[in-house]
């Protein structure tokens, strides 16, 4: 008998007497006698249940629970997290905050589902609302293994007198195998490996941002949104500070000023988008050497990291590339 | 019946009447909502339902004599928070093994009422200790048991004894499911005496999750 085994036999409990259950029901029976029989929702005439014709069985289900929350007097999240169909939704002041439980289950569902898939991210980083650098990753996972492929385009500053400069691009491909991580540049692949190889991709897995939504970011509902011919519900968090860079280290060290979730009927997030803001300074010399103070030109600047994922839960393979090159990679 | 169609039945069932009709067939989301539309004895029929597990759950950390006269006080609690089960768990037993587990917090809250200040986060393994010491089968455990931390421990006890799925113990401990399959990991290697330190890729993949 192995371990587990002999624990789970250490844990039997022999059944009690009847009696035992019957006195506990019993007490409960009489507690609810004591506090009064609850009234039944709808008998006030305040909170009627609409007759949901047009909606689809889960929805009508979900707004019927809605019903039994409004009667406890708790959130409307806890039953349908997602929706606003009740019209207790909304982005108006008495929208319902989700609770922590229901972005639990939204974070649990999400990282279970996307075990497999494909994600796009684009992140933008913006002064004085032009780009200044933009990062467009593909991205195929498969459990911890992982393809990116990164467009990087970066956008020098306008000459003042002179033409304006063209932006460069630049193209890498990464990828996570096994716990080896490769990179092709020039045609070539190399392969790091070793415990820290995983920090080497320029992104961590895309299911992994997910785990950065926390409840205390008051995510609430602004309804139905049709995207692609399915139906997403829109949160939005009130308080968006909180979320911090999504885990994406560099990219948005600011001020978080704005967070979007679209989140499909299974609760699993399918778009996440998030804006921050930070000053930049540039400061330079008017005279040389400098014996006056630098003049300093501050711009507050705007990160945004939009992330689509796509073919949630389909079977990807991400193989190791052959011929790969062991040892650090040379940089660019 | 496929979900939907007990779904639309609930629907229908709360728009043409006030009165329950509940059934034995209803699941336990089902029974709960009844609760809250003013059913008691729908919710009385969710406690027989659950009542076994949910005694075998207080009697193994608390002792028999105990569980008695805490199971009174869980059915109490969880009438009271009914509004607060989630209804798209179709089975209440996380949910009440959460509510259990609360009651048996307070019930040694008040076992060590003379201690000046009470630690609500107290690990209750000696008490579990104590009991399971008369068991023979235990006896090599002891030592595995011991070097869990209390997280690593209740959640292997909660799958050994309770037969939680990780998702289900989530909800009972109120920590991510991917923190659960953390703990569970490392308990279970404990147990079995593999005392080496997770693997990069192993730490990599658990630190992501949680």
């Amino acid at each position: 008998m192995d371990a587990f085994h002999s624990l789970r036999e250490a844990g039997t409990v022999d059944d009690p007497a009847p009696e035992v259950f019957e006195r506990a029901e019993q007490i409960l029976l009489e507690y609810i006698a004591s506090v009064g029989r609850p009234t039944a929702p709808w008998a006030s005439g305040h909170r009627r249940l609409k007759l949901l014709s047009g909606w689809s069985q889960p929805y009508r289900w979900l707004s019927a629970a809605a019903v039994f929350v409004v009667a406890g007097g708790v959130a409307f999240a806890v039953i349908n997290p997602w929706g606003s169909s009740s019209g207790l939704g909304g982005s108006g002041p008495s929208a319902q905050v989700l609770s922590p439980s229901s972005v639990r289950l939204m974070v649990d569902a999400t990282v279970a589902a996307l075990n497999s898939g494909a994600a796009q991210m684009n992140i933008t980083q913006s002064a004085g609302g032009s780009p200044v650098n933009q990062f467009s990753v593909d991205v195929t996972f498969s459990g911890e293994n992982l393809d990116e492929a990164v467009t990087f385009t970066s956008y020098p500053p306008s000459q003042s007198n002179g033409p304006p400069s063209n932006p460069s691009t630049s193209t890498s491909d990464l990828r996570f195998v096994d716990g080896s991580a490769y990179r092709q540049l020039a045609g070539q692949w190399y392969v790091e490996t070793g415990p820290n190889a995983s920090t080497f991709l320029t992104f961590p897995n895309p299911r992994s941002f997910v785990n950065h939504i926390s409840p205390s970011a008051d995510l609430v509902s602004l309804g139905q949104v049709d995207v692609g011919g399915e139906e997403l519900t829109h949160l939005q968090a009130r308080n968006p500070v909180v979320l911090g860079n999504l885990g994406i280290d560099g990219t948005a060290d600011g001020t978080d000023t704005a967070f979007d979730v679209w989140v499909d009927n299974k609760g699993v997030v399918q778009r996440m988008t998030m804006t921050d803001t930070y000053r930049t300074g540039v400061c330079v010399s008017e005279t040389t050497p400098a014996t006056v103070p630098m003049h300093c030109t501050y711009t507050d600047d705007t990160g945004t990291i939009d992330i689509k994922f796509s073919n949630v839960g389909s079977p990807e393979t991400v193989v190791a590339p052959v011929g790969a090159i062991p040892g650090s990679w040379p940089s660019n | 019946m496929v979900k939907e169609e007990c779904n639309a039945l609930v629907v229908s069932r709360l728009v043409q009447s006030e009165m329950s009709t509940w059934s034995e067939m209803d699941t336990d989301a089902q029974l709960i909502g009844w609760a809250i539309a003013g059913d008691s004895e729908a919710f009385a029929q969710l406690v027989r339902r659950h009542q076994g597990p949910v005694y075998a759950y207080l009697a193994r950390r608390a002792g028999s004599p105990a569980a008695e006269d805490l199971l009174a006080d869980v059915w109490m609690a969880a009438f009271r928070s009914r509004a607060s089960f989630d209804a798209r768990w179709d089975s209440a037993r996380p949910w009440l093994f959460g509510i259990a587990r609360n009651s048996l917090r307070k019930h040694w809250a008040r076992l060590r009422k003379e201690d000046a200040v009470q630690d609500e986060t107290s690990d209750p393994w000696p008490e579990v200790e104590d009991r399971l010491a008369a068991s023979v089968i235990v006896g090599n455990l002891s030592a595995a048991l011991n070097a869990l931390s209390p997280e690593q421990r209740e959640v292997l006890l909660l799958v050994a004894w309770e037969e939680l799925t990780p998702t289900e113990i989530a909800l009972v401990l109120g920590i991510p499911a991917s923190t659960v399959r953390s703990h569970l990991h490392r308990a279970r290697r404990s147990l079995l005496g593999d005392t080496t330190p997770l693997s990069a890729a192993e730490t990599s993949h658990y630190c992501k999750e949680t």
